[in-house]
């Protein structure tokens, strides 16, 4: 039996929201060359400093960096070579940024490509306006003390750069599986989960929910995470789906088993389903993982429909390892000098040219004033909107001509 | 060669006016040109008739000059944020024994679909055949004559405007001594310009970007399933640019055309732009980055308003032609790259088809709907009994 809230007539597919998945280096391609055949809606690039070893990716898309710099030798891990590579391919960079309003990077942290390059390319998409997720696997621990170490380096300046950082360690999967399991596969379970939950995040955030959970849902959690996240997904169908669903979920590895969903502060949860599922699903879901969190922890809860699931239920849940509870500084995106210019500008407006820009900011917004050579005419109406009105203005868009105004 | 006709856009940006030979075999040959920059007009309505006029005859005295004819008679190409569309089904029973349906009775389902009720002030512009429906088949047909069946239907687009508005319209033909013998939208006259029939078959969504209106048309199985006019163009973009950049509209106007852009660049983000100084306002510099960020959010905006009407009355989600961009604003930087992204399909630049002559029209999509007009002309001219698209407008006000 369906209910109101779940029957057909209630479907809405939001407006796809762009989103692409850029593997970094050989390992971040290798991780998701899976993608692409399963997960045919989003968009793929790979970008790396080896030719080799980007020849060997199936994306349509690809870029390899510094090709002057470095002859498509990689940078074996020189952060001054990275630097290189990446200004010597900037155009190619933001022309592949273009058009999207979310960009996933996926990289191994233990790699010359992944761990040096890789967070000057989440500094640059910032700086294209776009919002940042970070998928990144941390080496074992078996790997050495030098990997480690740039590891180590490395998530500290994706973390800098990205709106939110989330991290697979192999260690923790490796623990799932007996002890006599073969590298390669261990590999490729990574790339399975990385796959699974990131694509499904993808997924959730461009179907049609039910119960809403947008992008600034998921990126305000991210926020107050303190950076870092661990995201799975978990799937099942079939009469007993939710029990197992929910098995599966609490003895997770990348969530310690659910240790780390029991003590987290903030947990996202978004739920995919068929058309038919009934609302007593929502209501034993929620039930059951508000009973293993703690009491003050926050809860985003979201349900999303695609016809395309029939009787399958999945879980795609973000948990903050760290919780600050408070909006995270958000990373400081690197500018031209005209840019830099112009903030340090903003920043030593006095008050009185703070309040003055504000003030002609207001006066442009007033409708008196912001019609222009439209005003004596008949206004366009469409749903409510005057579209007259720039829409820049209706958009709350802030330009820098204002600020260098005030001053 | 036929006797040259004539047709007049009076645009909001520009009167323009064009002269054609057309062959006998369809052919067109454009033989004269003429354009006076517009004044008097505003969202493509008459807003000043003594200004407007004064441009209209200035463009048509540059036209007959230009090809050596006396203009007595144009084609109107009229547009508006005023018209709307309406699908309206007609039903009839088939009568004859046999059941087998004849034109009298696809003549007669037609009449049935035409039969809409408007508002007082409202005129019917042109009613557009659909598919035809038999009992109750889902699928529709394009010509029902000689299948069987006992009930047959058909759905009539029906495109429907203020009548005062298009009477000002006619006015200033009137008023520049030319009498208008034909009217159509601006629109339907793009897709005939511009879409070639493989295209109309697989479906495509074009999009005429003019200065004060923003006109589409939705092909669909090789029928018209949706047809208006939005009253926002590229005006707009002159005007948002004026007001957020503190700028006169001539300086908005030459900034938006030599150098803005439907996205954003970002490896021009930090350039500035000299703006030279005009009476009331100074010289100064703009940043690239504020320029296409208010075209970038007015464009989006347009387009996802397309969208949401396409979504809203096209059952057919699949468009093989993709989107094609006709009008002035086709020829803004990256606007086929925002088109693509927003509608998540291919798009490019409709120019006009099968017309030859002086190269401006021909090879620019502004005059789509000129050339458009001209083909509808000889259409209309050519057939004793007119084709799918009928203007009922002339005959009520002047029949």
């Amino acid at each position: 039996m369906t209910t109101p809230l779940l029957t057909e007539s209630s479907i809405h597919l939001r407006d796809a929201l762009p989103i692409l998945f850029v593997g970094v280096g050989h390992a971040g391609g290798k991780l998701i060359a899976h993608l692409p055949k399963r997960v045919t809606e989003l968009s793929y690039a790979a970008v790396d400093t080896d030719r080799a070893s980007l020849d060997e990716l199936p994306f349509d898309r690809k870029i390899l960096l510094g090709d002057v710099a470095t002859g498509g030798m990689g940078t074996g891990g020189n952060p001054e070579l990275a630097q290189s590579c990446v200004e010597e391919s900037e155009d190619s960079l933001y022309a592949l940024f273009q058009g999207f309003r979310v960009v996933i990077l996926v990289a191994g942290l233990g790699g010359g490509t992944g761990g040096t390059v890789g967070p000057l390319l989440a500094d640059r998409a910032r700086e294209a306006g776009l919002i940042v997720i970070s998928a990144l696997v941390q080496p074992l621990e078996a790997e050495g003390g030098s990997r480690r170490n740039l590891a180590e380096s490395a998530l500290s300046g994706y973390r800098d750069a990205s709106d939110a950082v989330m991290l697979f360690p192999l260690d923790s999967l490796k623990a799932a599986e007996d002890p006599s399991m073969l590298l390669s596969r261990l590999l490729k379970r990574c790339g399975m989960e990385i796959g699974r939950s990131i694509g499904g995040l993808a997924v959730l955030l461009r179907s049609g929910w039910l119960i809403p959970l947008t992008l600034q849902d998921v990126v305000q959690t991210m926020h107050r995470a303190d950076g870092y996240c661990r995201l799975v997904a978990v799937s099942a169908d079939g009469e007993d789906r939710l029990t197992r669903v929910l098995d599966q979920l609490f003895t997770h590895p990348l969530l310690d088993k659910g240790s780390l969903l029991a003590h987290s502060g903030g947990i996202v949860l978004g739920m995919l389903c068929g058309p038919l599922t009934p609302v007593q699903d929502l209501e034993r879901v929620s039930f059951e993982v508000r009973k293993v969190l703690r009491s003050d922890a926050e809860l985003k809860i979201g349900v999303a429909q695609d016809e395309r699931f029939g009787q399958h239920l999945a879980l795609v849940v973000m948990v903050a390892e760290h919780w600050s509870g408070k909006p995270r500084a958000l990373p400081q995106v690197e500018t031209t000098a005209d840019e830099a210019k112009a903030e340090s500008e903003d920043e030593t407006l006095t008050v009185a040219e703070k309040k003055k820009m504000i003030q002609s900011e207001i006066e442009l917004a007033s409708p008196a004033k912001n019609k222009g050579r439209f005003k004596d005419i008949q206004p366009t109406i469409v749903e409510g909107a005057d579209l007259d009105t720039p829409t820049f203005i209706r958009k709350g868009l802030r330009l820098s001509f204002h600020k260098e105004r005030a001053k | 060669m036929a006797h040259p006709i004539a047709v007049l856009e009076v645009g909001t940006s520009e009167v323009r006016v064009l002269v054609a030979e057309p062959r006998e075999d369809g052919h067109l040959m454009i033989t004269g040109i003429g354009r006076s920059p517009s004044s008097g007009v505003r969202k493509s309505e008459v807003v000043d008739l003594e200004n407007a006029k004064v441009c209209v005859k200035k463009a048509l005295l540059e036209a007959e000059e230009n090809a050596q004819v006396s203009i007595q008679e144009v084609l109107l190409v009229f547009s508006g944020d005023h018209i709307r569309q309406v699908v309206n089904r007609g039903t009839i029973n088939v009568m004859s024994d046999d059941r087998v349906i004849t034109a009298e009775e696809r003549e007669e389902v037609m009449e049935a679909a035409r039969a809409v009720t408007l508002p007082h002030d409202q005129e019917i512009l042109h009613s557009i055949c659909g598919q035809f429906y038999i009992d109750d088949q889902t699928g529709g047909v394009l010509n029902p004559d000689g299948m069987s069946g006992s009930r047959l239907s058909l759905d009539m687009l029906i495109l429907y405007g203020h009548s005062n508005r298009l009477r000002n319209m006619l006015r200033l033909a009137d008023e520049a001594a030319v009498e208008v013998t034909e009217i159509a939208f601006g629109g339907l006259c793009c897709g005939l310009s511009v879409l070639t029939p493989q295209q109309k078959e697989v479906g495509g969504i074009l999009i005429d970007m003019g200065a004060g209106t923003t006109d589409y048309v939705v092909y669909s199985d090789k029928v018209i399933a949706l047809a208006g006019s939005l009253g926002v163009g590229g005006d707009h973009l002159t005007n948002d640019l004026a007001l957020g950049l503190n700028l006169s509209t001539a300086q908005a106007e030459r900034l938006k055309v030599k150098y803005g852009a439907a996205m954003v660049d970002l490896s021009s983000r930090g350039r500035r732009i000299p703006i030279p100084p005009e009476t009331g306002f100074r010289a100064q510099e703009v940043l690239s980055r504020d320029v296409n960020t208010i075209m970038h959010a007015r464009m989006e905006e347009i387009f996802e308003l397309v969208k949401a009407q396409v979504r809203k009355e096209v059952k057919k989600k699949n468009f093989g032609a993709g989107v094609i961009l006709t009008g002035g604003g086709a020829r803004m930087n990256r606007v086929q790259d925002l088109a693509s992204r927003v509608f998540e399909m291919p798009c490019h630049i409709g120019y006009p088809k099968e017309v030859s002559g002086l190269a401006l029209p021909t090879e620019s999509p502004e005059y789509a709907s000129l050339v458009g007009m001209l083909k509808y002309g000889v259409r209309t001219r050519n057939s004793a009994v007119r084709g799918p698209l009928i203007g009922t407008f002339l005959r009520k006000l002047f029949g």
